[in-house]
């Protein structure tokens, strides 16, 4: 084999020096397969095999071999909850640091800038000025560390894959001393920082380490190994189990100190191959568990395992419910730390929960001297308690801008009613604590509320911080809580928006709280109504039509409009009606106040509509579908998540056609399904000399199972076939 | 966000002494301007530019830009717009406020770059590049948002250029380049005066030493810059008053139709500082022989002409470039093309497609006329007649309307035993034998290079006809199965693209024709074709290790998969049919992209679908014909309304379907007839026809463009045509059961 290897190394050697007429396709440049011989060597037994593997798992680029997650806690004996009252100073503190940092940086920059513009390029790389802080708002420690270790192993399965291996961390991780191998061999990769690109956040302590990874030639290994530290368990509290690729075997190892109380809560495991046992075993640290002298040292130490076989890799599909309610994951479930007798509670029940809410809030100063006479101002005509509660309520959604932050203690904290006040934006936390405070201006009982939304699978049931993931603003109105939301713009008073429908909040009461019920509706609430009536002019269909919208329907479609240029509106309606095809032409388009939330939309207008009819001899056809709801909707046979609706769907259409002696020969047999998750009907009739075409499709939930995905394409490749049918007229 | 609001507090203190603001900056914004502009989101209030400009050493400029808008938000939507802000960090002054009703005036960011290099050469060093972004604080309905910022440049020339280069390719390692190109360039502008919003006033100031001039054309405006006095030399300033917001048009020049003003600054100082700035007129109305004369000074003059050709080396010690004389390199190009001997027009076209594709490291300085002027040289060279020419596409504007040389398009003419060439870009998938609709009908003016006392002429660009821009396309569409009433059908198509619609050919399918790859030899200085050396590399006999062919041909094989879901992509973009199976693709014409006048492009895709025929709820089905024609332009009926500009077509063009389709067996067509047609109007013709064989529909489609320009007053004609394609596409055939 070595003598094999030679050969091929002074082959290349010749290829890449002394023969300069053949090239090396710059495709393959710079990547390691030209470094030297023990790649090449690698490739002998190894590509084979991959070849094997890759029949065997032809949807795959690589194959994780192992994955191995080691959990350690460590006990913070210097846990100080007093250490909440004191982080405007840490944010002080924080900030001296950080400017001292950037004077330096500035003047390295500044230096090297200098060496350019004298025309020495030697030193073009100039220091990264992107390396700020993480948050200027840290959170303190919590009373429990979490110490992570990872070792993955994987093998290429096929040439050229080009993946980067990629970990997340923020101001409560960190992630370090990463080693990698390829084909046993310790190699450096480059490292890059990146900010995290998700845009639904304006500020976000989220970064991620990418380190490139280039692998050429099928059948290579990778070794990689790193550890995390998380400065709060509590932040540490979901382990996900799928990854990006298959995987064969995944250990995860939780360790079981005395002193912590928890429980691990299994979810959607249904199907997996895994087994769980407890072990005992020598406790190695995090840092020197390659040592072998000291880890004789260590004592014995109870582990919580998990064994995972024949992984599937992780898919992502749009429209999900959201992870926690399909994918399989561990959530540990934190009660208590410290032994009998000397016990202290993390999240045991809904108390501390509220506990850990007052702690992050405590220090807030709710001035509302800057408010307050607006306040007044604002609700001078409003008669009843009702007004003057819409009114502030109205008010904040138009007025107050969202914008998410998820920075340190800024994703827990909400900013100072003064200061949403003065920005005019904020977050949910912020904007329900101004709501709450103006409110409290007018005398009304106003609280914080935490919740969360209909995307997250957990309750209160077993408290953790996953649980809740917004806030909003109750007020007692005639001894009932009615539920704020500011960051719903265009959602009336007493209206909710579907992700907090039904779901289970914390109210605040001071040293105490309740737990109330956001009100649910059913699908009636959200009807979007449209009724048509239609004559037949040669091939065009006249519309003369109307639409009304309530609900979900109603603020989708309100925001859309309102958050359109004026200058564009007209065209907005116009585009909404016609679906923007040229075969639609819309007139004398006319509708309610559309800024009025109130008030449920309803919009006049006429359509002219072509190739929607035809005639043959003397028989006409005529089709009345335009609007094809759900027609094409089909769910992939790969696809393994619910399917998110966003709301329950009601549509409800009612179309006529009047005809002169005609009747209608070829009328289709009715569409009428009805199941746990939905009801369509569909039917067209001739009612003395009117044709009458009416369509309901309503969602009975938001989502739709894995389970009746079969079901439902079938359902929706009838009411496709229903869409198509012409009625011939003689 | 403290840290924000903390610097926020100092720079308001430092802003009154840093900011500091020109007197014609001051007095323009202490003016009060009425809006009576309703049903808008946004208002330009005021919009400032000014180029305040002094010596600099003893031949260059020293250029500060003030750039300054006042935007009046109106609604909600504007709110949500200027609610977070990006500010560049690569300027040298920031200043953003927000002005309240009441007057209150706020900073919502300022900053100083304390470092900035005021004398840094033609553009920024930028010590923080990218970009942040801002959350803008207390936005309400009425607020003004005032961005202001400033940076400060000279004319400088670079002594250096760094390129990034890696084994000979223009990217990876840096390297230093030197500029052989030394001359410099004042600042010149088209301004279109129409914004996304509208503006209520602007002002424009140029500031500038006595032997500066400003050279100006108003078009479709009567907007002027006037000159007066002022300490430091000159002041050019124009007022603009009200200009509605800009209305997105489709098929438009936009500089044609609206107002625009063009103008440059120009030096009209000694002969030495000219010889120095020579790319400029210093007047307009502009004759032809004036165009001529720059045209050849740029030919003859070498302090200004490129005098070199950089080639990417391939030798061992991998440093990348080096560079010889026109001359010296040229040889070598005749020497490594010349071996077969071809025509002069075919040598001329490999080094057009060396200039246009090959030459990575030369791109930064192959401008127009350095582009014409080595085609000219090397024309030359191989002792091929031509001509030195001048040209302007419809959409730069009309000649009258010319201030500045950027504006024109140089290039070479040939005329050739009757054949004749405009040469006159370096597109890369262009050849020298490519004719361009935007320049149909149009004057060009010719002139010799050397001989400096004949006069130019002119001739008229001749027409592109439709005829000259084709795709076609030919389906046979075969029913393979229906079972159960799922109806398979195969599709057999090929698509030949000939003229400027090659070059328009589906992204998704593009990467299959490949402009000729050609790479410079280090021990030659000629060049080879990279893709016969890649062949030599692989072959059987080839000397390259095995497992590196192995690596190839994973490599080639993974290649065709990607191509395999980029045809996939593309056939899903033509038909919208969600379930396509692919069973081959092939390029059968033209994958190096031809290179004659002639040539074509030309591929054949086989694939299966099952979404040909629909079925119903009752006894019918429903077979989409229209749907066959693949995908048509549309343009919505909103846009029926008033039509603001002329409509331009870049090209005149015909495409061609012939389709044969089966029917599925025991149906016959209902609304056959509605599938004929014969439209024609001033902007084009669809004509279709169909006939039925037996159990197959044999479908003709015509869709011609047939002119390239139409007046305003004709929208209508132009909707109506381009709507009878979409009304077909989606035409519906209903089959009914014998």
């Amino acid at each position: 084999m070595l003598k094999r290897i030679l050969q091929a190394s002074v082959l290349l050697g010749l290829v890449a020096c002394s023969a300069p007429k053949v090239h090396i396709p710059y495709i393959y440049e710079g990547r390691f397969v030209f470094y030297g011989e023990d790649e090449v060597k690698s490739t002998a037994y190894s590509i084979k095999e991959a070849g094997r593997l890759s029949e065997e798992y032809p949807e795959e680029d690589i194959l994780n071999d192992e994955i191995k997650i080691t959990m350690r806690f460590e006990r913070n004996d210097d846990y100080d909850s007093s250490a909440f009252d004191k982080l405007a100073e840490n944010a002080k503190k924080s900030k001296a640091k950080k400017d001292k940092e950037l004077s330096k940086k500035e003047a390295d920059m500044k230096k090297a800038a200098e060496k350019i513009l004298k025309g020495d390029y030697s030193d073009l790389k100039l220091p990264s000025t992107d390396e700020d802080e993480l948050t200027e708002f840290p959170i303190p420690d919590g009373e429990v560390f979490t110490s992570t270790k990872f070792e993955y192993e994987y093998t290429t399965l096929k040439d050229f894959v080009s993946e980067p291996f990629v970990v997340n961390y923020n101001s409560m991780t960190n992630a370090k001393n990463f080693t990698f191998k390829i084909n046993d061999k310790k190699v450096d990769l480059k490292k890059n920082k990146e900010k995290s690109s998700n845009r639904d956040y304006f500020k976000t302590d989220s970064r991620y380490l990418v380190y490139d990874m280039e692998l050429p030639i099928r059948g290579t290994r990778v070794n990689a190994r790193y550890y995390e530290n998380c400065r709060d368990a509590k932040f540490n509290s979901q382990i996900y189990i799928l990854e990006d690729h298959y995987t064969e075997k995944k250990i995860i190892k939780i360790s079981k100190p005395d002193w912590l109380d928890f429980d691990i809560v299994e979810k959607n495991f249904e199907g997996l191959d895994y087994k769980r046992e407890e072990v005992e075993e020598t406790d190695k640290s995090s840092d020197d568990d390659d040592d072998e002298e000291s880890s004789t040292k260590k004592k014995k130490s109870k582990f919580i395992v998990y064994t995972f076989k024949n992984l599937r890799a992780y898919q992502s599909f749009k429209g999900g419910r959201g992870p926690s309610y399909n994918q399989p994951l561990l959530y540990i479930h934190y009660k208590s730390v410290g032994t009998e007798g000397n016990k202290k509670s993390i999240f045991n029940s809904t108390d501390d929960m509220y506990r850990w809410y007052r702690l992050v809030t405590g220090t807030l100063q709710n001035d509302t001297a800057k408010f307050a006479s607006l306040t007044k101002d604002l609700v001078k005509n409003a008669k009843t308690d009702e007004e003057k509660i819409r009114t502030i309520f109205y008010w904040m959604q138009d007025n107050i801008h969202y914008l998410a932050f998820e920075d340190g203690i800024a994703g827990f904290r909400p900013d100072e009613c003064s200061n949403v006040f003065s920005k005019k934006f904020g977050d949910c936390k912020g904007m329900a604590n101004l709501t709450k405070n103006m409110l409290k201006v007018l005398g009304y009982d106003a609280r914080m509320v935490w919740i969360g939304t209909r995307h997250l699978n957990f309750s209160y049931d077993i408290p953790g911080l996953p649980v809740d993931n917004h806030a909003i603003c109750a007020v007692k109105l005639n001894n009932k809580f009615v539920f704020l939301d500011a960051t719903e713009t265009y959602c009336a008073m007493g209206d909710y928006a579907n992700r907090i429908q039904g779901r289970r909040c914390i109210v605040e009461n001071g040293a105490s709280y309740s737990v109330e019920r956001i009100p649910e509706f059913g699908p009636e609430h959200n009807e979007e109504f449209t009724q048509e009536s239609v004559t037949l002019n040669g091939h065009k269909l006249m519309v003369e039509g109307h639409k009304k919208f309530k609900g979900e329907s109603k603020i989708d479609f309100l925001r859309s409009y309102n958050l359109i240029k004026t200058q564009k509106k007209d065209e907005f309606l116009f585009n909404y009606l016609t679906k923007e095809r040229v075969a639609i032409n819309a007139k004398n388009i006319v509708s309610s106040d559309l800024t009025n939330r109130d008030i449920d939309p309803d919009i006049k207008y006429q359509l002219e509509v072509d190739n929607h009819a035809f005639s043959f001899g003397n028989k006409k056809y005529v089709n009345l579908e335009w609007d094809n709801y759900f027609s094409g909707f089909q769910f992939d046979s790969i696809r393994k998540v619910d399917y998110d609706f966003g709301f329950k769907v009601n549509v409800r259409k009612q179309v006529t056609l009047i005809l002169g002696t005609e009747k209608a020969n070829t009328l289709p047999a009715p569409v009428d399904i009805d199941n746990e998750y939905y009801q369509f009907k569909l039917n067209i009739k001739q009612v003395g000399n009117t044709l009458v075409y009416t369509c309901l499709l309503i969602t009975k939930q938001d989502y739709i199972p894995v389970s009746m995905f079969k079901t439902f394409n079938a359902d929706s490749k009838r009411i496709g076939e229903f869409y198509n049918t012409y009625i011939e007229l003689n | 966000m403290k840290r924000l609001l903390s610097s926020i507090g100092l720079c308001l203190l430092l802003s009154f002494k840093l900011s500091a603001q020109s007197d014609y900056e001051k007095k323009y914004f202490s003016e009060t301007v009425t809006d009576t502009v309703k049903g808008e989101s946004v208002v330009i209030a005021k919009d400032y530019e000014a180029y305040y400009v002094s010596k600099f050493k003893e031949f260059d400029y020293k250029i500060t830009v003030v750039l300054r808008t006042q935007y009046k938000l109106k609604d909600v939507y504007a709110i949500e717009a200027f609610s977070t802000l990006n500010k560049s960090n690569g300027l040298k002054k920031i200043n953003i406020t927000q002005l309240k009703p009441n007057g209150t005036v706020k900073t919502i960011y300022f900053k100083e770059d304390k470092e900035y290099n005021d004398d840094q050469p033609d553009g920024k060093v930028k010590l923080n590049e990218g970009e942040d972004e801002l959350a803008v604080e207390d936005l309400e309905i009425g607020d003004i948002v005032d961005y202001r910022y400033e940076y400060t440049y000279t004319t400088a020339v670079k002594p250096t250029i760094t390129k990034e280069l890696k084994n000979g390719r223009a990217y990876g390692n840096e390297v230093v380049i030197k500029n052989t190109n030394i001359y410099r360039n004042l600042p010149d502008f088209q301004k279109f005066l129409q914004e996304k919003y509208p503006v209520l006033s602007s002002y424009n100031v140029f500031e500038v030493p006595s032997e500066l001039n400003l050279i100006q054309k108003a078009i479709n405006c009567n907007y002027q810059f006037t000159e007066s006095k002022s300490n430091k030399g000159k002041l050019f300033e124009c007022r603009i008053g009200y200009i509605k917001a800009y209305k997105e048009e489709f098929f438009t020049y936009k500089y044609i139709d609206l107002p625009v003003l063009k103008y440059s600054l120009v030096n009209t100082a000694n002969a030495k500082m000219q010889n120095l700035y020579p790319y400029q007129f210093d007047h307009v109305n502009i004759s032809n022989e004036e165009i001529a004369q720059l045209g050849r000074s740029f030919y003859g003059n070498t302090k200004i002409m490129p005098k070199y050709l950089y080639y990417t080396n391939y030798n061992k010690d991998y440093k990348g470039y080096a560079n010889v004389s026109l001359n010296k390199f040229f040889g070598a190009f005749i020497k490594t093309f010349g071996k077969n001997k071809p025509s002069k027009l075919e040598m001329l076209n490999q080094f057009h497609d060396y200039l246009s594709n090959n030459d990575d490291i030369n791109d930064w300085q192959f401008g127009k006329m350095n582009f014409a002027v080595i085609l000219a040289r090397f024309c030359d060279k191989i002792k091929q007649p031509y001509k030195m020419m001048a040209a302007m596409h419809k959409f730069t504007g009309k000649w009258e309307d010319l201030v500045y040389p950027s504006e024109v398009n140089w290039g070479i003419y040939i005329n050739d035993k009757g054949q004749e060439l405009f040469i006159t870009n370096n597109y890369s998938n262009s050849n020298i034998y490519e004719k361009f609709g935007s320049l149909s009908g149009t004057t060009v003016i010719l002139f010799d290079t050397k001989n400096l006392s004949s006069p130019p002429t002119t001739m008229v660009y001749p027409e592109v006809s439709y005829d000259q821009n084709t795709i076609n396309y030919e389906s046979k569409i075969e029913l393979m199965t229906d079972k159960e009433g799922v109806y398979d059908y195969h599709f057999t198509n090929t698509y030949t693209y000939k003229g400027s619609q090659k070059d328009n050919i589906d992204d998704n399918i593009s990467g299959n024709f490949y402009a000729n790859s050609l790479y410079t030899d280090a021990q030659s200085y000629g060049l080879v074709s990279y893709q016969l050396y890649s062949k030599e590399m692989f072959n059987d006999t080839g000397v390259i290790y095995p497992e590196l062919r192995r690596i190839n041909a994973s490599y080639q094989s993974r290649r065709k998969e990607n191509n395999n879901e980029n045809f996939k992509s593309f056939l899903y973009s033509e038909y919208h049919f969600p379930n396509i199976t692919l069973d081959s693709f092939r390029v059968i014409e033209g994958q190096d992209y031809p290179d004659d006048a002639t040539a074509q492009c030309k591929f054949k895709v086989e694939f299966n679908t099952t979404d040909v025929v629909d079925k119903t709820a009752n006894s019918f089905l429903l077979l989409k014909l229209g749907r066959l024609i693949t995908e048509q332009l549309e343009i919505s009926n909103f846009n029926n309304h008033e039509r603001f500009t002329n409509i331009y077509n870049s090209h005149q063009k015909a495409i061609y379907w012939d389709i044969e389709v089966d029917l599925p067996a025991g149906y016959k067509p209902i609304n056959l007839t509605d599938f004929n047609n014969n439209f024609e109007n001033a902007a084009g013709i669809f004509k279709t026809s169909v006939v039925q064989d037996g159990q197959m529909l044999k479908l003709h489609v015509e869709k011609i463009y047939t002119t390239n320009y139409l007046p305003k007053q004709q929208w209508s004609d132009f909707t109506t045509f381009v709507r009878q394609a979409v009304f077909f596409y989606e035409k519906r055939l209903l089959l009914e059961k014998i």
